[in-house]
């Protein structure tokens, strides 16, 4: 299956080519956003916040085909 | 408690300007204890001595100068001042902050507080130079911009003074001016207008003296250990990179980037201006105070161009949304020679840019027209007339004129549907944070003593979006991992607790963004036993935060504030009409009243007033105010 994601900010260093042009990743079904990240090889301590079709979801979340899915990190602001 | 206190200066200055009085008085280590400093023992002094319902351009407004013990170079954010006032903006309780080295010249000078009332009878600043009090003829600093001042004083009296200016927003009585030191801002809700309507243009201050510490050997190692966290923290070196300016991104991709007047709360194009101010404007980053760990300060010019702008601090987050997602422009160039504009004459950038927002909706909808704009064609997007609309503001000409009031009453001059369009609490015009992302802020918005402001008292979308706990779990906040952002049930609750440890830093005088990256409420409770000998706990240090809280909202109830007057302005919950949440139903708030009533409960006041219930204040030790 495949979803679509957008890395956010200073994690979009982490684009490579597991990801297409369209920002599209191909995963096994059943995926998690663990198995997601560790596909894209994002390797940071910090706190990465996932929004998958809008909604909050945690490391162990099961995607499905065509999620949307953001990454980004901290929500601050002054 | 012995004779000496410790970790104070142990003085308040008070000057009265009418007679050119000027008194110093000994603090109370008992009044210490209950409200520590900073807008804690600022909603004391407004509330015992400021007549309700008083005029706030009348001499007896106060303007208080505040720090506390954490007012200190090495306390990780120490370089805060918290000025309290009554707002002509709002009519409420008025605080804004700024960092810098003010704060720790007014201590050095030997006052921990400077209380100022009356007026002058022409334009003048005050000098604090060590114990030494003078009042100074200003005529000369009328008119001109905020730095400008700011030089010229010190070219006479000394490079090595501190010192706080209007510029021409506060000397013409726009009421969201601001007080500015170095190009950064006590922005919010007219501080810089209370200050002009005293005839005050500027405070000089420097001192030698030294804050006598009860313990040493405990401060320094609550400091070094908070240091240790900050300097190990993951996003420390994100946030001195990048700022708060680099944080459009995320903001506009989770849903927390009003734009187009809050008609939506996202662009999808946040990331893209960053980008640009990235590459084109940032210059470098900048420490507020020397010796603050972070430095998320921003640097940033427009090199060349017809918006050529010189290096200046500023361009933060709310800045660079305000002048181009509020407005949809997209130039960002603009924004930053707008930013420069807003230091210059003094104005807050917030207000400025959502009252521009609020003319353009206005404009589309007929409700103004190129007569009232003196030709000038306010149009999303037309980035051309963003500076003249900043300098007509600043100076009240023409439509700058009514959108120098703010949205609240310019919408009640042009009647009309124009209150649809004036997206502000209490009258304080709302900032670049959009609930719709993140419940919790709707009721920071609704129930905020200042209005609705976001970081004041606490910065609620951290805790929904960003998933921050800012060390307040052990006091009972639940794990915001577990929390979804758009649900509404139990935000109340969590904001009580969100508020009571978010006020803190405004009574502290320390930097809230000191949270963001490691340090606790258990480090700056270490550090003010160490500082001042007390044995507090952190519970202790919550209460000092929900005592603040209740007496200045017990402040706003005199000024005949109450629970309708916390309702959120229809367009912060309502459904975005574009942008990538325009299909998500999550996304719009439907249950305020309920959401209000949960809160209420948990703070312990009446459901239907809002009031501090008699066994709340008795329980907080603010039984006289019954």
């Amino acid at each position: 299956m495949k979803v679509k994601i957008k890395l956010v900010g200073s994690l979009r260093k982490y684009k490579n080519d597991k990801i297409n042009e369209n920002g599209e990743v191909y995963l096994k079904p059943n995926s998690t956003i663990n198995d997601l990240i560790n596909k894209i090889g994002i390797n940071t301590d910090r706190k990465l916040i996932f929004l998958v079709n809008g909604k909050q979801q945690g490391l162990d979340f099961e995607l499905s085909a065509d999620d949307k899915v953001f990454i980004l990190t901290m929500v601050a602001g002054g | 408690m012995g004779d000496k206190l410790f970790g104070y200066a142990g003085k308040q200055l008070r000057i009265n300007l009418d007679k050119q009085n000027i008194m110093q008085e000994n603090l109370s280590e008992e009044l210490m204890q209950k409200y520590l400093g900073g807008s804690g023992y600022g909603a004391k002094i407004l509330y015992d001595e400021l007549d309700a319902k008083i005029d706030p351009f009348k001499k007896e407004n106060i303007l208080f100068l505040g720090t506390s013990p954490l007012t200190n170079r090495k306390v990780p954010g120490g370089g805060s001042l918290e000025i309290c006032f009554k707002s002509p903006l709002t009519g409420t309780w008025g605080e804004a902050r700024v960092g810098d080295e003010f704060g720790f010249q007014m201590r050095n000078a030997g006052f921990d507080f400077v209380i100022i009332k009356g007026k002058l009878e022409k334009p003048s600043y005050i000098v604090i130079n060590d114990g030494d009090i003078d009042i100074k003829d200003g005529g000369e600093l009328q008119g001109m911009s905020a730095s400008n001042k700011a030089d010229k004083i010190k070219e006479e009296i000394g490079q090595d003074f501190s010192v706080l200016t209007i510029g021409q927003g506060g000397e013409n009585e726009v009421l969201y001016s601001s007080i500015m030191i170095n190009h950064r801002a006590a922005g919010r809700g007219g501080a810089g207008a209370v200050m002009g309507s005293k005839n005050l243009l500027a405070i000089a201050c420097k001192g030698d003296k030294e804050v006598e510490i009860a313990n040493k050997d405990k401060y320094m190692e609550s400091v070094r250990r908070a240091h240790k966290k900050i300097r190990e923290h993951p996003d420390t070196k994100e946030f001195r990179e990048h700022g708060t300016t680099g944080d459009m991104g995320a903001c506009d991709a989770s849903g927390d980037f009003p734009t187009k007047n809050w008609q939506s709360n996202s662009w999808g194009k946040g990331e893209e201006l960053y980008d640009y101010f990235y590459e084109n404007n940032l210059v470098d980053n900048k420490q507020c105070y020397k010796g603050c760990p972070v430095g998320c300060g921003r640097i940033a010019e427009v090199k060349e161009g017809k918006y050529k702008t010189p290096s200046h601090e500023g361009a933060e987050y709310e800045t660079m949304s305000a002048f181009t997602a509020f407005v949809l422009s997209e130039d960002v160039d603009v924004a930053v020679h707008c930013d420069y504009l807003c230091n210059e004459y003094g104005i807050d950038t917030i207000s400025t840019g959502a009252a521009i927002a609020f003319a353009m909706e206005c404009y589309e909808n007929g409700i103004i027209d190129n007569k009232d704009t003196n030709g000038l064609d306010l149009s999303w997007g037309n980035s051309e007339v963003l500076p003249e609309l900043v300098k007509k503001i600043a100076k009240r000409e023409g439509i700058g004129n009514l959108l120098a009031d703010g949205v609240k009453r310019a919408s009640k001059k042009l009647g009309k549907d124009s209150y649809e369009y004036a997206v502000q609490v209490k009258g304080l015009e709302a900032p670049a944070h959009d609930p719709r992302g993140g419940k919790a802020l709707a009721v920071s918005y609704g129930t905020g003593n200042r209005g609705s402001c976001h970081i004041h008292p606490v910065e609620a979308m951290g805790y929904d979006a960003g998933k921050m706990e800012f060390g307040l779990s052990e006091f009972g906040l639940p794990d915001p991992n577990n929390v979804d952002r758009w649900d509404e049930e139990g935000k109340g609750k969590v904001v009580k607790l969100l508020q009571d440890g978010g006020t803190l830093p405004d009574i502290m005088g320390t930097c809230k963004f000191m949270l963001y990256v490691g340090t606790d409420f258990k480090d700056y409770v270490d550090m003010i036993n160490g500082l001042t000998g007390w044995n507090i706990d952190g519970w202790e240090l919550l209460k000092i935060g929900e005592r603040a809280i209740n007496l200045q909202r017990l402040f706003n109830i005199r000024e005949g504030f109450y629970r309708e007057d916390d309702m959120i302005h229809p367009r912060m919950g309502a459904k975005p009409e574009f942008g990538l949440y325009e299909d998500q139903k999550d996304c719009t708030i439907k249950d305020f009243a309920n959401i209000l009533d949960e809160y209420y409960n948990e703070r312990g006041w009446d459901k239907d007033t809002g009031k501090p219930k008699q066994a709340k204040l008795k329980e907080l030790g603010l039984e006289s105010y019954i």
